[in-house]
């Protein structure tokens, strides 16, 4: 079911993305013309539309991650959702799923389109020998590719939690004490939970305190400041940089699991379509 | 064992009580009126039945469970309110319904359509307020479920349609299938019902089969409903 469903809400929700990256990328290919040219008007019209364009990129892909949740199941298109035979969980995961892929193909079609744009004034020999360095750099301090991962699955865990948050502050928005003002609840309660998250993921990192004391101290001095890092010193900031990364995944994958699980809950048990 | 059964159920928007400690059961094989002035509680206590709403005390029960999975395959819901979104065109509307449904008639609902001079090329978006409703309904009797839920099917359409429907409804349902259908229009539907169930300030009025009202009031569910109802 779980197949069926991503492919009605990709249907849906591609009606609004696809026009938008096509014409993005239209506007990219005729930046990379005239910003060559000295026809000025012409290229602040294409500027201005490339701006615009990049503007409802970030806005489209946002608003829509929170408005195929609210109106295709909390409002009266829920009347139709939820009499389907699929479980709540299921639901939740569509537009999740469909929500991700969104944003993946939003930044692929944001980076391309800046590289299309740009094309005449980036240097791609610089692009290709800056990964190089980068390459070279973590191949010198010993630092493992892996590391890198990690740090993307981290940015990919704490983009999965804030949809998760998003869907979790509009199911509580609809429960019965709250859904005289169900936008306004969600918002507030969304606040709160982003103020809990940030509280608790201070506390859960407190424990590295000390570490990260005694490496500031101890990497202030007068060689550390002059020459960079020792070695020593590097693969010292490299363990604390990894605890802190699979501290931060940890913690982000079991508030999604948790967020996942309460609004599966709350649809299931406490749904209040009005 | 009941197709439906509510036991004890109420239902609270804040300080007002839309069902107040309803026990109904519904046989299967029945068309049943649920029957009560606006406000009474009808659309409320379908509504529970589909798990739209979940109850303040009390519990419902479809087939012997709790509304789930299992019992969205077995009903079928119309209700009040149009579900349609904007992007789909009639033909989408009806392979969304046969994708989910393992017991929707895709056949059943073109035939239902072209009586009805709906085209399957429209877009949802266009279609007037009555033409909403009845494609809506068409989706709902082309299933060959077990406990129709019908909230107000006949409101907001015109008289010739009226009776389409009403006909279509006969003529879709098996005799194993229950109907409970909503409405307080209540003469054009008068004659189809095996029994009825009177709502009234989200208490049940009065209940029972038709033709033993009839006798024993000496008048008919429509003249009763007005006698009961008065304001």
């Amino acid at each position: 079911m779980l197949g069926k469903l991503l492919k009605y809400e990709i249907q849906a929700t591609s009606r609004v993305f696809l026009p938008l990256y096509l014409g993005l990328l239209a506007v990219a290919v005729a930046a990379s013309f005239t910003l060559q040219s000295n026809l000025d008007v012409l290229k602040g019209i294409i500027m201005f539309l490339l701006v615009m364009l990049y503007g409802a990129l970030i806005v489209v892909t946002v608003v829509l991650l929170i408005q195929r949740f609210y109106r295709n199941l909390l409002k009266d298109e829920g009347y139709l959702m939820f009499t389907l035979p699929v479980h709540q969980a299921t639901l939740v995961a569509s537009k999740l799923v469909t929500a991700c892929l969104w944003s993946i193909l939003s930044t692929i079609v944001g980076a391309a389109s800046g590289m299309i744009a740009g094309r005449s004034l980036i240097d791609i020999n610089g692009i290709a020998d800056a990964i190089s360095q980068a390459v070279e750099f973590l191949a010198e301090n010993s630092i493992s590719p892996l590391l890198v991962l990690l740090a993307f699955s981290v940015g990919a865990a704490q983009f999965v939690q804030f949809v998760l948050q998003v869907y979790l502050s509009l199911a509580i928005g609809q429960l019965p004490s709250l859904s005289k003002h169900r936008v306004l609840s969600s918002i507030a309660v969304f606040i709160v939970a982003s103020i809990a998250v940030q509280i608790i993921f201070t506390v859960a990192l407190s424990g590295m305190v000390p570490s990260f004391m005694e490496f500031a101290v101890t990497a202030n001095d007068g060689f550390e400041i002059a020459y960079g890092l020792s070695p020593a010193k590097t693969s010292q900031a490299v363990a604390l940089t990894t605890e802190m990364l699979w501290i931060a995944l940890i913690y982000n994958l079991a508030l999604a699991a948790a967020m996942f699980f309460g609004t599966t809950w709350i649809l299931k048990n406490k749904l209040n379509l009005e | 064992m009941f197709i439906l059964e509510c036991s004890n159920i109420t239902k609270n928007y804040g300080a007002c009580k839309a069902l107040d400690s309803v026990n109904l059961q519904l046989e299967k094989g029945k068309i049943v009126g649920l029957l009560g002035p606006n406000g009474s509680g009808k659309t409320t206590l379908l509504k529970l039945a589909n798990g739209l709403l979940s109850p303040t005390s009390g519990s419902i029960s479809i087939a012997g469970g709790s509304p789930g999975v299992h019992s969205k395959k077995i009903v079928a819901y119309l209700p009040e309110r149009t579900y349609l979104n904007e992007w789909m065109k009639v033909k989408d509307i009806v392979a969304f319904f046969a994708d989910f449904y393992a017991n929707f008639s895709r056949e059943k609902a073109i035939d239902m359509l072209q009586a009805l001079g709906l085209p399957q090329n429209a877009k949802l978006s266009s279609l007037s307020k009555g033409n909403k409703e009845k494609v809506q309904l068409i989706l709902v009797m082309a299933r060959e479920a077990e406990l129709y839920l019908l909230d107000e099917p006949i409101g907001g359409v015109d008289p010739a349609a009226r009776d389409y429907i009403i006909n279509t409804i006969i003529r879709n349902y098996s005799a194993s299938a229950t109907i409970l259908l909503s409405t307080h229009l209540i003469q054009d539907v008068e004659r189809i019902f095996d029994s009825v169930v009177f709502l009234n300030k989200g208490k049940i009025a009065l209940q029972g089969p038709v033709d033993d009202i009839r006798e024993e009031k000496g008048c008919s569910i429509d003249e009763l409903f007005r006698e009961v109802f008065k304001c």
